[in-house]
């Protein structure tokens, strides 16, 4: 009775791990997903001038006008430039009845204005207007698009490009320290450290790895970003490359660590043989023991680019947070979890903005799961051989 | 001991000097690590003092202590790591001693280590979704002790899985043999030999716990609230934000940033000393396992 109650409980909470991540990517998916069937503008009317031939605008069209940077006749409207308005909420923020009449009287006025564009709640859209349909295509916005400005009213630019090139760029970066440090401190840590110091090697790894991340980005703001800045006569030196160093070196114990193991499991006949054979243990490191854990390497190359890929903090605080497509190391980025960490909080739940975020989200988490995936599809083959 | 274990020392002089470099790569960690603490300490030092840890902050964030972002802090880190250890050693109990090694064992496995690889902004984007807004519990305390605890979990589940398996296969058998329950042979045996390795799994994990930041900037942690919870479904300010909040908030860096090195000087004293007394107890175990 006892022992069913034991393991009944404890296969209970075992079975809570696949409820959690199913629970995860439910609700990524949940909140993820409107940002691809829902519109930017929903409950908005867009309306123009009655003799206004235009009748259908794209949305980069639609915001173009908005901003005053296209003219209604190169949309084949007439030749007036055009009075973007926008309001919504009115109820919300005007409280007296006699403000909202003469919001309604003002609105009346200028929809004789043959320049006019609204983006106006049904109710306030003045019946003199004629509605324009806003076409809003999500594939095209989020995937198609390089500017990312997500606020913007009322079309805003959601174009993810910038933040997953900015986090491609810096994992990259980030490997390019991570890969030949790990590998040299596994080397020497599984063949020549002195074995009384193996130990505290491996505690200085938890350590490192074990440091606050934004305690790390604060250190890095204060001495790496402006000796960077000085460095290379940079305006700022909040940059890719400032993220990268830290981000590089917080993943070289994972990184090392992983690339250790491997070398201390190198099957001992090929390592016996290459020293029979009259190798130096360098000759046998580098052709022997490295080509043997080839498949370990990778794997551990891809599990610390996940780590890399996923970490908030350093990033958010050392980057520049410019969304820029990054075109050198020098460039300001900005990754997807700094974007989720920065804009999360003030994204209204159920905006537009708010299921774009956890879209986002969605897709840091998928990318994240194939590395993993990749990382453990991998192994095996590495016991086996 | 066998050739192929012994280190070997090079004897050619290029090789040596090879080794003398990797040698010193390999001990910069330590000169880096160094650097970032000595320098805390060096600028954090000066604002420490029993009332920066026991009283609340004053005129905005210029001044005062950091006494309610930090009993927050551990208020938050406690309860997630309740429910994490709950249920992280139950899971690893199961995986290690009961589970049949089919399939679902294999399944609870892989899923523990696509946990492992979720990045912990994407927990905080999943507590917010379900705590925050679905279950209605607002930023608050549980909300974020719950998404910490799930984070928690893939830690506390391998720690268990070693701990238990740890146990020497000899003295469980020894129970069983002498007609003692699985279940018995667990509560009495495995479960009393593994409690040293289970403890130091729950001290690097809430040495973790307490750095995290992602995950609790929508959950839980308020910007500026100089109070104290009074319960789990308030907000609370935490460390590691209100260090983020002091960095950023840059109205008066002059006045802002010694509390920002204080901060982080007191946020990183709690991680290393929880870390390395775990790091050292985990290896310490280990070595008496291999003997």
């Amino acid at each position: 009775m006892r022992d069913k109650l034991t393991i009944g409980a404890f296969r209970a909470s075992a079975l809570t791990i696949i409820l959690a991540l199913g629970g995860i990517m439910l609700f990524l998916f949940r909140e993820g997903v409107p940002a691809l069937t829902k519109e930017p503008f929903e409950g908005l009317v867009f309306a123009v001038h009655p003799q206004n031939p235009v009748r259908r605008l794209s949305a980069d069209e639609c915001r173009a006008l908005f901003q005053k940077s296209l003219t209604w006749s190169e949309v084949g409207g007439p030749a007036v430039s055009p009075l973007p308005i926008h309001l919504y909420n009115l109820e919300l923020y005007v409280g007296s009845q006699a403000s909202l009449e003469r919001i309604r009287s003002f609105l009346d006025s200028v929809a004789q204005l043959p320049g006019i564009l609204v983006a106006l709640p049904r109710a306030w859209v003045p019946a003199s207007l004629r509605p324009v349909e806003v076409r809003w295509s999500a594939w095209e916005a989020l995937f198609g698009r390089v500017r990312w400005s997500p606020t913007y009213e009322p079309l805003p630019e959601v174009g993810i490009w910038p933040l997953l090139l900015g986090s491609l760029w810096v994992t990259f970066l980030a490997l390019l320290i991570t890969l030949p440090l790990g590998v040299i401190m596994a080397i020497y840590t599984a063949e020549f450290l002195p074995k009384g110091l193996y130990y505290p090697m491996k505690v200085l790894w938890e350590v490192v790895a074990g440091l606050p991340s934004v305690v790390v980005g604060f250190w890095g703001l204060v001495v790496l970003v402006p000796w960077l800045q000085k460095a290379f006569h940079l305006h700022t030196g909040e940059t890719a490359l400032a993220a990268a160093l830290l981000l590089g070196w917080m993943t070289i114990p994972l990184m090392a660590s992983l690339v250790e193991e491997a070398l201390s499991h190198v099957p001992r006949l090929l390592v016996e043989a290459s020293y029979g054979l009259g190798a130096t243990p360098w000759q046998t490191i580098l052709r022997v023991k490295l080509p043997a854990i080839r498949s370990a390497l990778l794997t551990a190359t891809l599990l610390s680019a996940g780590r890399i890929l996923g970490e908030t903090m350093i990033v958010l605080i050392v980057s520049g947070n410019a969304p820029l497509l990054p075109t050198s190391p020098l460039s300001p980025v900005r990754t997807l979890p700094a974007t989720l960490a920065a804009e999360l909080g003030e994204a209204p739940v159920g905006s537009y903005h708010y299921h774009t975020l956890f879209l986002l989200g969605l897709i840091l988490f998928l990318l994240t799961l194939a590395l993993n995936i990749l990382a453990y599809a991998i192994t095996p083959s590495e016991k086996t051989a | 001991m066998p050739l192929h274990l012994q280190k070997r020392l090079p004897k050619r002089w290029g090789e040596a000097i090879l080794t003398f470099l990797v040698g010193a790569i390999s001990w910069s960690m330590l000169v880096a690590l160094a650097g970032v603490v000595g320098f805390l300490v060096y600028r954090g030092g000066k604002v420490l003092s029993w009332e920066f840890l026991t009283t609340p902050m004053r005129e905005g964030m210029q001044a005062g202590g950091i006494a309610p972002p930090l009993v927050g802090s551990l208020w938050v880190v406690t309860l997630a790591l309740l429910v994490g250890a709950l249920l992280g050693t139950a899971t690893g109990a199961y995986l290690s001693e009961f589970s049949p090694k089919g399939r679902l064992h294999r399944l609870i496995e892989l899923l523990v280590n696509t946990l492992a690889g979720i990045p912990s902004v994407v927990y905080g984007l999943f507590g917010l979704a379900l705590f925050v807004v679905a279950l209605g519990w607002g930023a608050s305390i549980l909300s974020g002790a719950l998404t910490l605890s799930l984070l928690s979990l893939p830690i506390l589940i391998r720690n268990a899985q070693e701990a238990f398996s740890g146990v020497s296969p000899d003295l469980k058998l020894a129970s069983i043999g002498m007609g003692a329950s699985p279940a018995q042979t667990f509560w009495r045996i495995t479960l009393r030999l593994a409690i040293p390795r289970l403890i130091t799994g729950y001290v690097l994990a809430m040495g973790r716990l307490l750095g995290e930041t992602a995950p609790i900037l929508f959950t839980v942690a308020a910007y500026y609230l100089p109070t104290y919870p009074q319960s789990p479904l308030e907000p609370t300010m935490m460390l590691p934000y209100h260090l983020y909040a002091l960095i950023t908030s840059g109205t008066n860096v002059a006045r802002t940033y010694p509390m920002a090195f204080g901060t982080a000087l007191v946020l990183v004293g709690i991680t290393l000393l929880l870390t390395t007394i775990a790091a050292i107890l985990r290896f310490r175990l280990k070595k008496q396992l291999h003997v």
